[in-house]
């Protein structure tokens, strides 16, 4: 190793130790092959930082998973089975409206707006603190009851206890429960200033009033969430028509 | 490794940059934000794989950005992560389908007013080649490397962990390391070749 590539990597040392040689670092600058030297430095350290770093934000995905899999169910059945439902439920109402397709008028619902729009919520492929407490372990069972039962006997409730029991009483179809949960978490997420779960609880808040036949209650939420790019169900309600919840808006004005 | 801390946004970037904090961050970036950016990747065409491998990228990227000083708290963490991650998914698609609809579809669902996170987050190709290169040294090297560089260990830690008879040992090693490292670096074509037209 030559004097200079020496001098030059003490010099990036004392650097990176925080040690200043500004005398130093005009003799690179004024020296074309010194400087290209301590840019091939430079960036020879900065693969060993992202080599490093990549190292450890690896090694946090790891345990991560591992917690997560545990609880999670396949992402992509669920997917698939969740989209032949809706298409199940689209077909079902379909027949049962009788030709719906040629009066829109009267094909569309709440219900076939829900039933179009309503996905499941599911824990392991969202966000999910580490280990699963017994009401997370009975949500991912889908067992919406002990889910229920398990909240009224809760001394600690965040937003999360809050919003999964929510989500059990909206698969029970105890829709005024739902919004209850759902509203008490965007009250808390307001008083404290923080947004735990509060993109989910708007989504399923606006899914519950749709489901209660109550459009209007729904229309401000849901535009809310198309009008932010950023929020979590933001892809999902841009794809919801707009004019399918006006048409409800307006029987149910009659 | 169990239920990471509830950090504010201050508190988050005070926990990145405190070394002994980082993992509980990384953890909480986890927690808070992975179901949020990977559903936007999914519902972009991505898998499951593709949102777990770029929200890595987002942590890694977001984590460089408040070492580096550069995040200043102008959006929320969570709107800075979700455009940092919409990045990522834009590039790797771009160099998944470098023609066709779909593409400028893609650009087209960028929403202007979100914060241009591009200079923020840098080449990311070149950090994919520094990584193959940083791949390419030997084990020994790429520890010592790793020691010094990343964990900030001093000579005389190093010698603690690795079997080198003194620091005189390990700073000779370091040398040869560092500058074998920066001759596989100088002889990456895709990082020449940026080089050259960055000299020009």
């Amino acid at each position: 190793m030559s004097d200079k590539q020496e001098q030059l990597i003490d010099l990036l040392d004392s650097r990176f130790r925080g040690e200043g040689t500004a005398k130093m670092e005009e003799v690179i600058h004024a020296d074309p092959e010194a400087e290209s030297e301590w840019h091939y430095l430079h960036l020879a350290v900065d693969a060993v930082q992202d080599a490093g770093l990549h190292a450890q934000v690896a090694a946090v995905r790891s345990a991560w998973v591992a917690q997560q899999s545990a609880a999670a169910r396949p992402a992509g059945g669920t997917v698939r089975s969740l989209y032949r439902n809706v298409l199940r439920v689209a077909a079902c109402i379909f027949i049962l409206s009788g030709g719906a397709a040629l009066y829109k008028y009267t094909s569309t619902t709440s219900a076939g707006v829900y039933g179009k729009y309503y996905a499941s919520y599911t824990l392991g492929t969202t966000r999910s603190a580490g280990v699963p407490d017994a009401l997370e372990q009975a949500y991912t069972n889908k067992d919406w009851t002990t889910v229920v039962s398990l909240f009224g006997t809760a001394k600690e409730k965040d937003n999360k206890t809050w919003f999964l029991t929510g989500m059990a009483d909206l698969e029970l179809k105890r829709y005024d429960d739902a919004i209850d949960k759902f509203q008490h978490v965007i009250a808390a997420d307001v008083r404290t200033g923080t947004d735990y779960f509060q993109d989910e609880a708007e989504f399923y808040l606006a899914m519950s009033w749709i489901a209660r036949n109550d459009v209007n209650e729904a229309m401000p939420l849901l535009e809310k969430i198309k009008a932010n790019k950023n929020h979590l169900y933001y892809e999902t309600v841009s794809k919801m028509s707009f004019r399918d919840l006006r048409i409800i808006q307006y029987k149910n004005l009659k | 490794m169990k239920v990471a801390e509830k950090y504010t946004d201050v508190e988050l970037i005070a926990a990145i940059g405190d070394k002994k904090d980082l993992n509980k961050a990384i953890l909480f970036l986890y927690q808070q934000y992975s179901g949020t950016t990977s559903s936007f990747i999914i519902g972009y065409g991505g898998s499951r794989q593709d949102a777990e491998d770029v929200f890595q990228e987002t942590v890694i990227s977001f984590i460089e950005i408040v070492k580096k000083g550069k995040f200043r708290m102008e959006a929320s963490v969570k709107t800075f992560l979700v455009s940092v991650a919409r990045n990522i998914w834009f590039n790797e698609l771009k160099k998944r389908e470098r023609s066709g609809n779909r593409e400028k579809l893609y650009e087209a669902a960028r929403d202007q007013k979100e914060p241009d996170v591009s200079q923020q987050i840098g080449d990311l190709e070149q950090k994919r080649q520094l990584r193959e290169v940083m791949n390419k040294l030997g084990e020994a090297c790429q520890k010592i490397l790793l020691l010094f560089y990343y964990e900030n260990l001093s000579m005389k830690e190093i010698v603690d962990h690795l079997p080198y008879e003194n620091e005189q040992v390990v700073r000779n090693k370091k040398y040869k390391c560092l500058q074998q490292l920066t001759g596989l670096i100088k002889s990456n074509p895709f990082i020449a070749r940026q080089i050259n037209e960055t000299a020009k």
